[in-house]
């Protein structure tokens, strides 16, 4: 348990995020979706090619998390499963509590992205 | 957990708590001080001895010590009770934009009673001038409610040249000294201050006791806020708490003997921090320029999120500027009035230090604050982009 009261799903994934960084620019495939709160305080970007997903990420550990769960998926489920993915789904897999639903918003807006 | 949070509040002091310890015991120390019995007058010679302890800290007479619960109590006895004593109408009081919440509140409570309030905004250090606090005056203006140390920045205010320009006038000064106490030298024997606030659990006492200093020549007078059986000079009502007044005349008393060992051991080891933390760019030293108190350092890190800041430090205790939230958490309204946007507000630490710190928690601390920023930077879209 940590002491911020962070479900254990965004603590073990704000803590190790193993997917955080970029691919090489000069992927052919290289797919990139991108979306920002609508306040601006958080942002996120996740690559894809091949059948790599990475993310970056400024904001809340919620965002760190949510980054780190959507290469997850992308990685799983292929490019057109993982764009069917909503907020709803977000938040159930990361249990976000209410005042961080903006958070699950930006990623279905990453998820929309083209 | 490294303990870097000696603003909010401090660990008890052993030698306090064996100074508390008999006053809480069944054989001699549940008397009521009130009492007129040999337990009672046991219990009443402590509170008095505890007076004499304070005053001594701030160089008062110790019948100008009356006790309050903590210093929230103190600022409200000080400004209500002045403002209700010589007239809420016409009143005037200048303060700052930057003193705790309960100073600002208790001046935003007088003004829905009529009471003009002028809140001055500090300058790009973090400080209220004397000038500023001048020309804000006006013929009606009762009184000037200014912290000694901003509890968030440690910037220092100039309450020493302030206060006789004051007295001149005839305008009393109100100092919330909690930051202040124990860490620089106070002497209101000299200084000309009307009432000052005083907390225990700041300096290694126990938490729920504080004082008001209420100068008696010129005496400062004032209308109680607590009614009831005339204790403390009929300025605060209430049975006293024996226990923590023992416990603050300890905290006091080992204040005054440690303190100039403490403001020098305190000053190496904020600087040690600042220093080490420079291994990192982009960053701000709120207060940068002023008299700082030594045992505070508050410190901007551009390019990383509040929160994730905060959360990235599990094991180092330092409040924090702010959450990333839907909901009305705000950044601190301090570093807000110093001109720092929201963001940066935000991702902002205070590192307050205290008696017992040492050099290797710092030298942790600093390790850990420059990991947790260098790694949420590398993941940060926006701190490649700048």
């Amino acid at each position: 348990m940590n002491a911020y009261g962070y479900s254990h799903a965004v603590w073990q994934r704000f803590q190790n995020p193993a997917h955080a960084g970029v691919l090489p620019t000069d992927a052919s495939d290289l797919s990139v979706f991108q979306a920002r709160t609508a306040q601006g305080q958080a942002q996120l970007v996740v690559q894809w090619a091949g059948d790599q997903a990475r993310f970056k990420a400024y904001g809340c550990p919620v965002t760190i998390a949510l980054g780190e769960w959507l290469c997850e998926q992308l990685e799983i489920r292929g490019l057109s499963e993982w764009r069917t993915l909503r907020a709803a789904d977000m938040r159930q897999a990361l249990e976000m509590p209410d005042d961080k639903a903006h958070i699950a918003l930006m990623g279905e807006d990453v998820v929309r992205a083209i | 957990m490294i303990y870097l949070d000696h603003a909010a509040t401090t660990p008890l002091d052993p030698l306090v708590l064996a100074a508390m310890l008999p006053w809480m015991q069944a054989d001699a120390g549940y008397a009521n001080p009130a009492s007129d019995h040999p337990a009672g007058r046991q219990a009443r010679h402590a509170v008095e001895q505890a007076r004499e302890q304070v005053a001594a800290l701030i160089g008062a007479q110790p019948e100008e010590i009356i006790w309050t619960s903590g210093a929230t109590e103190s600022n409200n006895l000080a400004i209500k009770g002045a403002l209700e004593f010589r007239g809420l109408k016409n009143a005037h009081i200048v303060t700052s934009r930057i003193e705790h919440k309960s100073v600002l509140d208790t001046c935003r409570h007088l003004e829905t009673q009529g009471v003009a309030v002028t809140s001055l905004k500090p300058d790009a250090q973090g400080m209220i001038s004397v000038e500023q606090v001048i020309e804000a005056l006006r013929p009606n203006t009762t009184l000037v409610s200014l912290m000694w140390v901003n509890n968030e920045t440690g910037v220092v205010n100039p309450v020493e040249p302030l206060a006789p320009l004051l007295r001149e006038r005839g305008i009393l000064l109100h100092v919330d000294a909690v930051q202040a106490a124990g860490k620089l030298p106070i002497d209101l024997s000299t200084l000309p201050v009307d009432l000052l606030s005083l907390t225990a659990h700041k300096m290694h006492g126990p938490k729920g006791i504080g004082a008001l200093f209420v100068r008696k020549r010129p005496r400062a007078r004032l209308a109680p806020q607590l009614h009831g059986g005339g204790h403390e000079q009929g300025m605060r009502s209430g049975t006293l708490p024996v226990h923590q007044l023992a416990g603050f005349g300890s905290a006091a008393e080992l204040a005054v003997a440690r303190r100039h060992e403490q403001a020098a051991q305190l000053r190496l080891l904020r600087d040690s921090l600042w220093v080490q933390l420079q291994a990192l760019s982009h960053l701000y030293l709120n207060g940068e320029g002023a008299i700082r108190a030594p045992h505070i350092l508050n410190i901007s890190f551009e390019g990383v999120e509040g929160e994730s800041l905060r959360a990235a430090l599990p094991d180092l205790a330092v409040s924090s500027g702010s959450a990333c939230s839907s909901a009305t958490r705000e950044p601190s309204y301090v570093l807000r009035a110093l001109g720092r946007d929201d963001e940066l507000a935000g991702a902002s630490l205070r590192f307050s230090l205290g008696w017992g710190t040492t050099q290797s928690e710092i030298d942790q601390a600093a390790g850990q604050v420059i990991a947790a920023v260098t790694r949420l930077r590398a993941l940060s879209p926006r701190w490649g982009a700048t």
